[in-house]
């Protein structure tokens, strides 16, 4: 079973006109945070992951998934 | 970018730069200190306490205190698993260089102190090496 985990956080980021930094900064994270999460090198807890969905006002399984197998 | 965010970018860029020289400064002071008489307080001493200080520095506490908003950045998600991959290394590095020296002590023998220092050496060597380059990779 792959641990992989796909997201659309790039294009909901940027349909909010948002930078990394700034996503970074409504979550409470760093940017570092932010760009591993969204080029899918870190996978992100539960809890980040909802933050990260709070924060692009989108539901957690919109804007995370696992790959088509 | 925010102050605060941006902030917490440099410092961790400037950390993991820190790192760097730390790792090259363990393995300066590992290579250096072997053979070293066994009554030789000084460099004892000053080897102690840069061990010291890199373990402070691998350890999440560097990070922690005091508890502030920039520090709370600087210890988020994935710092703390590049520490866990970075102490993962340093395990892996110290065991690798623990099996080394006993087969050169079958041939060479080694100090007790030296082994030590090897060992330790490599193993903090490559745990601040490894949590130095996770760190300037995220930040890319």
């Amino acid at each position: 079973m792959s641990d992989a985990l796909e997201n659309g956080m790039r294009a909901a980021r940027e349909q909010l006109g948002l930078t990394q930094a700034g996503l970074a900064e409504r979550v409470g994270v760093s940017r570092k945070t932010i760009n591993t999460v969204e080029n899918g090198v870190f996978i992100p807890s539960t809890v980040l992951a909802l933050r990260i969905a709070a924060a692009l006002g989108q539901p957690v399984e919109s804007l995370f998934w696992l790959p088509k197998e | 970018m925010s102050d605060l965010v941006e902030r917490a970018e440099q410092r961790a860029t400037g950390r993991a730069w820190v790192l760097y020289l730390l790792a090259a400064t363990v393995v300066a002071s590992s290579v250096l200190s072997v053979g070293a008489r066994a009554d030789d307080t000084t460099t004892l001493g000053s080897w102690l306490v840069m061990v010291a200080l890199v373990l402070v520095t691998l350890s999440p506490l560097a990070a922690r205190f005091p508890r502030t908003p920039l520090t709370a950045l600087l210890e988020d998600e994935t710092t703390r698993d590049h520490r866990r991959s970075a102490l993962e290394a340093g395990f892996w590095a110290g065991a690798i260089s623990a099996v080394a020296t006993v087969a050169v002590a079958a041939f060479e023998p080694l100090s007790g102190p030296d082994v030590g220092r090897v060992v330790l050496g490599a193993a903090l060597a490559a745990a601040l090496g490894a949590f130095a380059t996770l760190e300037l990779r995220a930040a890319r």
